[in-house]
């Protein structure tokens, strides 16, 4: 319970901090926009897109933007050295951790709740159709990507070259996730809608997430100590 | 801290026996790889199977091995077991290559196409790339990267099954899942002692390359003496 | 000891270049052994090839023969064109195969040796650190 609050709280903080100042989350979502934009040069042509990209390009643009969104989290941590005072506090780090993975999260479901229609518009793709599994794909998708994210966004901190080594560390580390999220989607927007495997994915990405989170409780406390 | 051993192989007797063996074993494998029967619809190219298969065991037993020296380091903090970790990712990333190369000229001579997105070898281009991810962090991350470098070795261990096992629900449409378990008889002693002799190979190339952790952490220590004498 | 390791990095680029070698020995293909056909190329003149066409013409036993003849001929032309195509085919394989193992072994091969090269530099740095800082401590301490 304790655990629960601590992470609500640091939650909480990160959504207060995120309201006043909104810069993350406008660079999230105006640059997954862009995003999709690029895409739609590439992927339509005579006024038509080509083949059934709608998934895959929702996917990436949300991979991107989670990426960016992770590195600006963390590097407002890091100007004022915050988040080592939190790591300092008597609170569990584990919940400290889960909170920072269901801010971005819930960054992350934001920029998706933007992109999605636009995809949708842009892309003539039926991303309404089901909307129940592709939220929860999309939901489960960005908590799994948070949670290794907020691991190596933490110990990052101190490094050189932080930007570019997160990018390095997370797309490989996270690619069940994203190949689950993408598969499922893309079952989902098919000419012939395969709602079981969009469901038999999302018990995938259940089972990732849970493995994903299990890992990082269990390393987290010795990887943040000195 | 004055005294001034040079860093050693830590047995040299069984390091150059072991040495001439792998080297022995690469004039040997290739008359066995070649006396071996073809399968059926196989053309002379599948004899490449016989390096590219244990290189790729090779890669995952090296993956596998750096995020348990991952897992140890954190729990007792020993240098030893980071380098450990250290030296088996320089390997993985080694066979992962050979696996990428190998790979792809045998799809070149079998369906004269580079790559095919078959499950396997996306899942080591996957696997690869998680074990070049820790080598560029442990090159380019700057000092005081151990800890980030073992949450990577724990997350990529953890990976394999994942990537493993996601990649093969999403491309299953290819039919050789099951090449190893029903093999010719007559192919088994080529394809087993390539995988021995790789095994020595990972052997042999990590004691040298936990050698070379080893100075380099000594040099650290030498520099940072230096800069308190100076001091 | 730099010797002695030197001596098994040379052993072991030995077997790397020997090794291919062996194995394309190993393999070589055997030539197609000629099919015992009368030489097509020879030219008759015309008196000799009337003479010949009548002899054949006279008897029946020997007409079949030489039917047999050119078409045996027609079989042996068609089975060598094709065990040419087949020894192309298999050359080319061996050669992909060849250049795989050449590839794994330049790999292992140049990874062993950047490792060598390396250890060399780290063990000339730490033994210059180590005598840089031999004379600040005996030069800070012989004064004082």
């Amino acid at each position: 319970m304790r655990f629960l609050r601590q992470a609500g709280l640091m939650l909480w903080k990160d959504l207060v901090v995120e309201f006043r100042a909104r810069d993350v989350l406008t660079a999230m979502v105006f640059f997954a926009c862009m995003v999709v934009l690029v895409f739609s040069l590439a992927f339509v042509r005579d006024g038509r897109p080509v083949g059934d990209v709608a998934g895959g390009i929702l996917w990436v643009s949300l991979a991107f933007s989670g990426a960016l969104g992770l590195g600006r989290n963390f590097e407002r941590e890091r100007e004022a050295d915050t988040l080592h005072g939190l790591l300092m506090s008597p609170a569990d780090r584990g919940a400290i951790l889960v909170g920072k993975a269901l801010g971005v999260t819930v960054f992350m479901s934001v920029t998706a709740a933007v992109v999605a229609p636009l995809i949708a518009v842009l892309f003539d793709a039926p991303l309404g159709r089901d909307p129940l599994p592709l939220a929860l794909l999309l939901l489960l998708g960005s908590f799994g990507f948070a949670i290794v994210g907020a691991i190596f966004g933490t110990l990052l901190l101190k490094a050189r070259a932080r930007d570019v080594l997160l990018a390095v560390i997370l797309y490989p580390l996270t690619v069940p996730a994203l190949i689950a999220g993408t598969v499922g989607t893309s079952a989902l927007l098919d000419a012939r809608p395969q709602p079981g495997r969009a469901w038999f994915w999302i018990q995938a990405l259940s089972a990732f997430d849970l493995i994903f989170l299990v890992v990082a409780l269990w390393a987290f406390e010795a990887l943040t100590t000195e | 801290m004055a005294e001034t051993k040079p860093d050693k192989i830590a047995n040299p007797i069984p390091f150059i026996i072991a040495a001439v063996i792998a080297g022995a074993g690469f004039i040997v494998l290739p008359l066995m790889a070649f006396r071996a029967p073809l399968p059926d619809g196989m053309f002379f190219s599948q004899k490449i199977f016989y390096y590219h298969v244990p290189s790729a065991w090779t890669m995952f037993l090296a993956i596998i091995t750096c995020g348990v020296c991952s897992g140890i380091y954190l729990a007792k903090r020993d240098d030893r077991w980071d380098q450990a970790a250290q030296a088996s990712a320089a390997i993985a990333v080694l066979f992962g290559a050979i696996v990428m190369t190998t790979g792809p000229i045998w799809a070149k001579a079998h369906w004269s196409k580079y790559w095919i997105w078959e499950a396997r070898l996306v899942s080591s281009l996957l696997l690869w790339m998680i074990a070049i991810a820790y080598v560029l962090v442990r090159r380019y991350g700057g000092p005081g990267m151990e800890r980030l470098a073992a949450g990577i070795g724990i997350f990529g261990a953890v990976d394999v099954p994942l990537v493993y096992w996601s990649t093969q629900l999403w491309r299953t449409q290819h039919p050789q899942n099951t090449v190893v378990p029903t093999l010719d008889n007559r192919m088994r002693p080529a394809l087993y002692t390539s995988a021995l002799l790789f095994i020595i190979l990972f052997t042999l190339i990590y004691s040298v390359r936990k050698r070379l952790g080893r100075s380099r952490a000594r040099l650290e220590a030498l520099e940072l003496a230096a800069e308190d004498l100076e001091a | 000891m730099p010797t002695r390791l030197s001596l098994v990095f040379a052993a072991l680029i030995l077997t790397a270049v020997v090794a291919p070698g062996l194995a394309r020995g190993q393999n070589a293909v055997a030539p197609v052994a000629p099919t015992g056909i009368p030489n097509p190329g020879t030219e008759l003149s015309a008196t000799q090839r009337r003479q010949l066409q009548l002899l054949i013409e006279s008897d029946e036993t020997l007409r079949t023969q030489v039917r047999e003849g050119i078409t045996a001929e027609l079989i042996g032309q068609r089975r060598r064109e094709m065990e040419q195509e087949q020894s192309k085919f298999f050359a080319d394989q061996k050669q992909f195969v060849l250049i795989a193992y050449g590839i794994m072994w330049a790999l292992v091969v140049g990874f062993v040796v950047f490792m060598f090269l390396r250890q060399r530099k780290l063990e000339g740095e730490i033994a210059s650190l180590e005598a840089r800082i031999k004379a600040a401590t005996q030069a800070g301490s012989g004064p004082a």
